[in-house]
């Protein structure tokens, strides 16, 4: 997945209206709530190479974390 | 546990929902903005719960669900087995089997029990109740199942007050000579902790302050989300492949999908996972919720209410959940009798 996709794919998951890049801190979008997470765990268990935990998910700090998840190299 | 029963029929399926339906917004008034509540609304895919009205309890949902079926045609004599599968019983002891039997006018010559079991409920009530056919030579069980899990909903968790809705059903299971169902049923009691209502049992007493119980989630269901999520896409899936890969059957050839509509971005992940089209994994619960173990025939009577159920050969149910529990099985319901959705 190119990572322009993967930032429109993340806008569209935590539906939000903010501006995204891979160097965006989660915790400053607003949207990036429990709804979310679970939201980012459903896309990755379709898509992922390797499966994704819950607690990766959580600790993950910037939206290249989440991309680097869903590509199987953390 | 893998393995064939043959010679039962689902005969019947009727559900029963409350009157009582309330918006997401409403329910989560005071603890999320308007917007909030919508954007949940809309990742789920429920935007109306059915809540069940402080003196109706899961009994008489199911109660009223399995009187509609006797309406239709069956005969409360021909009933050999009542089980009614639930986590919201009138009491905690007697079982609230003995009650329904006596309040249905049940012969009293009939094996009648209660199953502690959540969202696979259903599953697990087909089962058992097949696996006693043969000992009740020629009679039928009656299988109620059902939950009134608003009430299990902390006051401040919204993840739970958004999706959680009540519902009884019931089904009548009987004999037949050609059908056969295959079940793929696993249990995973070390993760027994992530949807966990700690007091209320004898272990640990519900914490009350007078007739009122004291605001603290151990009095209520906790549930760890990000974890429910992970058994549902990974352990499911591997259960339903590998039903289909006993029974020797392709996905493709799967007529409709039923399974536990804990909320649509479950339901349709879950299609997607297993590469089975999300038309035939349909999602009803809209504007009833998530109903634990009622949630596979609620779905069947919305199909039925909505026009859409067909006499379906090849379908696959699946219920998950609470335990951790996985219950598949493919059935054919080419003869089951769907009754639309009731309220109560």
């Amino acid at each position: 997945m190119q990572e322009k996709d993967f930032l429109e794919k993340m806008a569209e998951i935590m539906d939000t209206e903010a501006e995204l890049s891979m160097d965006t801190v989660l915790k400053d979008v607003e949207e990036w709530d429990s709804l979310s997470y679970v939201a980012f765990l459903a896309f990755g268990a379709t898509i992922a190479k390797e499966k994704i935990w819950p607690a990766d998910v959580k600790a993950a700090e910037t939206l290249r974390d989440l991309y680097n998840l869903l590509m199987g190299d953390k | 546990m893998l393995g064939k029963l043959s010679g039962v029929v689902i005969e019947a399926v009727g559900a029963v929902v409350s009157k009582n339906r309330v918006s997401v917004e409403a329910r989560c008034k005071n603890l999320l903005s308007a917007k909030k509540a919508s954007r949940l609304a809309k990742g789920t895919g429920i935007h109306k719960l059915s809540i069940a009205v402080p003196e109706v309890c899961t009994s008489d949902l199911c109660y009223q669900a399995a009187e509609k079926i006797f309406a239709s045609g069956w005969d409360r004599n021909d009933i050999g087995a009542l089980i009614f599968i639930t986590q919201t019983a009138d009491y905690l002891t007697p079982a609230t089997s003995y009650y329904l039997q006596e309040r249905l006018h049940l012969p009293k010559d009939i094996i009648a029990y209660d199953v502690n079991l959540g969202c696979s409920g259903f599953v697990y009530g087909i089962f058992q109740a097949a696996s006693m056919l043969t000992f009740l030579g020629g009679r039928k069980v009656l299988l109620m199942v059902g939950d009134t899990s608003s009430r299990n909903a902390f006051p401040q968790d919204t993840g739970l007050l958004s999706i959680a809705g009540d519902a009884g059903a019931a089904a009548i299971i009987g004999s037949n000579e050609t059908s056969e169902i295959v079940f793929h049923i696993e249990s995973f009691g070390e993760r027994a902790d992530m949807l966990l209502v700690k007091r209320g049992g004898y272990r640990a007493l519900r914490l009350t302050e007078g007739e009122r119980l004291t605001d603290n989630i151990e009095n209520y269901c906790n549930m760890d989300g990000l974890g429910v999520m992970a058994f549902s896409l990974e352990d499911v899936p591997k259960n339903i492949e590998q039903l289909f890969e006993y029974a020797s059957i392709g996905i493709e050839e799967i007529e409709l999908a039923l399974v536990h509509q804990a909320n649509s971005m479950i339901v349709s992940s879950l299609a997607d996972k297993l590469g089975i089209q999300r038309e035939k994994m349909p999602f009803r619960s809209e504007n009833i919720g998530n109903t634990s173990s009622a949630s596979i025939p609620v779905l069947m009577s919305e199909m039925q209410r909505r026009g859409e159920f067909k006499p379906f050969r090849k379908v696959l149910l699946s219920g998950f959940g609470v335990g951790m529990s996985v219950a598949s099985a493919i059935v054919d319901l080419s003869h089951t009798k769907v009754l639309e959705t009731g309220e109560l």
